[in-house]
């Protein structure tokens, strides 16, 4: 079984490149991604992406580091170390709130930065794409769209793409 | 005139002037603020050598602080704080600007925030080290401050005090820190990307290639960057209103006259918002020059920016008028003995009048549209919005703590040359992180000045 190409081309357009994505998705490609230097407005519905789950890691990180911010003042100062200051409530005690906030929120943030690295797999120092040396206009002012293909099909769906508008078609080197 | 300055006069005095002048390219875009990596300005490495030669100071003070002790300070006892506190107060101040214009605005989608959002961003992060500092080297052995200051076991079996606004403190400023760092970092991504790819040399593209860490502006990569991008700014928002207003509690919670108010935390916030702003300015309005950034860092930002000092500057003013009625119709001897003789009267009067004069009178100016666009006045003001407030910390905690209860135990403070040199420092390692900030990072947010452009040249009904 031999792997599946990529297949990479320009469009001059949004409105063109959601028009090759769909035609592509109708002839039952789906393996589709677009390349773009800023986000595009309705991508994730062309692509048909599932949310993402980057809330859902924040809120989990979140409401941990709440917990254990209570935890770590409830044990430390009331319970190992007790200390009593001005005979007020110890447990629980509205003194936690600022640290509980502040925890809550550094592991949040430091979640959602790891969270989003692994969602990418980044660091990732090499791509295939990068061999293609006109798909450097991706971050600069270029539109891109690529699609994963048999290697039986690649004549096929370049010729389409080439119809459909698409300049730059080409096959992206296998993984060197 | 300009076609964009005479559309904009047809269009009469209530329209709003462009974010961006001129109908630019992306490549344009890309190629105008990027120049300044590539082909850095002439005079960079001189400014870069004399704030270097300034850091030197702090290095200086640093050493003489940690060899010889605090003893080497002006601190004493009635004035156990002095400079090691006010100039940590001021510079946290600083550091609020940025995280306002990159979280704040960016959730109430004020467009005008994108051209100068990664510059306060770096503002803020740089200033933020300054500002932590303080509170190390103050402690005099550093290396102890660890089991004072954060929660790890030990050998003596002992845990910090979390019931003191001190450790809240702690936590507030390093998590600032942390959130501020990545959230301007998750920012820079993709521009470091634009970096990587429009860069000649090999170097750079090397580089710049491993911060950008395999970013290739997928839409698979932008749906997750944008969601998490946003949460980052919905949890800076209330972070920044923490920070300062626990910084606050450090003062408010003792029962000295002078700092025990409940007026403290929003006070503090809007003047570090104030002088956050003021900052911006200062650096803002010579940088835009140097680097031909007039393109996207408009007249009308730096308006707005002086529109927010303004505000700032009201509620600030508000924040005195109210601490002068309190310490009237409070009653304690003591606190109208601070307010209406020692401050208004007393050794340190014209440090007093002088934050009068700075934090309340000159932004009373910005209410003229004629000055707020006078950028020669823009930034003298914002230079002594920031001289009125450092007196503003200065007159909180030396005056208040020079005269406290007891006559007898009255003092004077006066900072010595390690005071001095470490401040200077301070600015000067700003400076010089700052200029390299300048040099090697792209220091307008590219790619979102990109999508700005496009929703811009779409509302006007062109194509994108």
């Amino acid at each position: 079984m031999r792997e599946p190409r990529v297949v990479l081309c320009q469009l001059a357009s949004v409105e063109k490149l959601y028009d090759a994505a769909r035609t592509l998705q109708a002839a039952g490609f789906t393996a589709l991604d677009f390349y773009s230097p800023y986000p595009l407005p309705g991508s994730d519905e062309v692509l048909k992406l599932r949310r993402s789950p980057v809330p859902a890691i924040a809120a989990v990180a979140g409401f941990t580091g709440v917990a254990l911010a209570v935890l770590m003042q409830w044990w430390m100062n009331d319970v190992d170390y007790a200390l009593n200051v001005g005979n007020r409530s110890a447990v629980p005690s509205p003194t936690w709130v600022p640290i509980m906030f502040e925890l809550g929120v550094l592991l949040a943030g430091i979640a959602i930065f790891l969270g989003l690295l692994a969602l990418f797999r980044f660091p990732q120092p090499y791509d295939p794409l990068f061999e293609v040396d006109a798909f450097r206009s991706a971050t600069v002012d270029a539109l891109w769209l690529s699609v994963k293909v048999e290697a039986g099909e690649v004549e096929r769906v370049s010729s389409e793409l080439r119809q459909l508008g698409a300049s730059e078609v080409q096959l992206v080197p296998e993984g060197a | 005139m300009t076609p964009e300055a005479a559309a904009a006069a047809t269009k009469g005095p209530l329209a709003e002037a462009p974010l961006i002048l001129g109908h630019p390219t992306d490549r344009q875009l890309n190629d105008e603020l990027l120049a300044p990596i590539f082909d850095p300005n002439a005079n960079w490495k001189k400014a870069v050598g004399v704030a270097a030669a300034g850091t030197g100071l702090l290095a200086v003070g640093v050493v003489v602080t940690i060899a010889r002790g605090i003893g080497m300070w002006g601190n004493n006892i009635p004035v156990g704080w002095g400079y090691g506190i006010i100039n940590f107060v001021w510079w946290i101040g600083i550091g609020h600007a940025g995280t306002l214009i990159s979280a704040i605005l960016l959730l109430f989608q004020q467009k005008w925030r994108t051209s100068i959002n990664r510059f306060a961003e770096a503002m803020t992060i740089f200033a933020v080290m300054q500002a932590g500092l303080f509170p190390l080297i103050h402690t005099g052995r550093p290396w102890f401050a660890i089991y004072w200051l954060f929660p790890y076991p030990n050998t003596m079996g002992i845990w910090p005090n979390f019931k003191s606004p001190l450790i809240w403190d702690v936590f507030a400023v390093s998590t600032y820190f942390t959130i501020s760092l990545l959230f301007w970092f998750v920012g820079l991504v993709p521009d470091l990307a634009a970096l990587r790819d429009s860069a000649k040399s090999k170097v750079h593209r090397i580089a710049y290639g491993i911060f950008a860490l395999g970013w290739k502006g997928s839409s698979r990569h932008w749906q997750h960057y944008r969601i998490g991008y946003l949460i980052l700014a919905a949890l800076s928002t209330p972070l920044v209103l923490s920070v300062h207003s626990i910084v606050s509690f450090d003062f408010a919670v003792a029962q000295l006259p002078g700092w025990h108010t409940t007026i403290f935390p929003p006070y503090f916030v809007a003047g570090a918002v104030f002088s956050g702003f003021a900052m911006v300015l200062t650096l803002m309005i010579p940088a835009r020059a140097v680097l031909h950034f007039e393109k996207v860092v408009t007249v009308r930002h730096l308006e707005n920016m002086a529109k927010v000092m303004l505000v700032t500057g009201l509620i600030v003013s508000y924040g005195y008028g109210m601490e002068n009625f309190m310490a009237w119709y409070g009653g304690s001897a003591y606190e109208a003995f601070l307010f209406f003789r020692t401050r208004t009267t007393g050794p340190y009067a014209p440090i007093y009048w002088t934050l009068i004069f700075c934090n309340v009178l000159v932004p009373q100016t910005f209410w003229f549209k004629k000055l707020r666009t006078n950028l020669a006045w823009l930034w003298i003001a914002s230079i002594l919005v920031n001289v009125g407030m450092w007196s503003e910390r200065f007159v909180i905690i030396v005056v208040s703590l020079h005269r406290d209860f007891l006559p007898s135990s009255w003092g004077i403070y006066a900072p010595t040359w390690v005071d001095w040199s470490i401040y200077v420092g301070t600015l000067s390692f700003f400076s010089l992180l700052f200029l390299l900030f300048l040099r090697f990072v792209p220091s307008v947010a590219v790619a979102e000045v990109k999508e700005l452009n496009h929703e811009l040249h779409h509302q006007a009904g062109g194509h994108a």
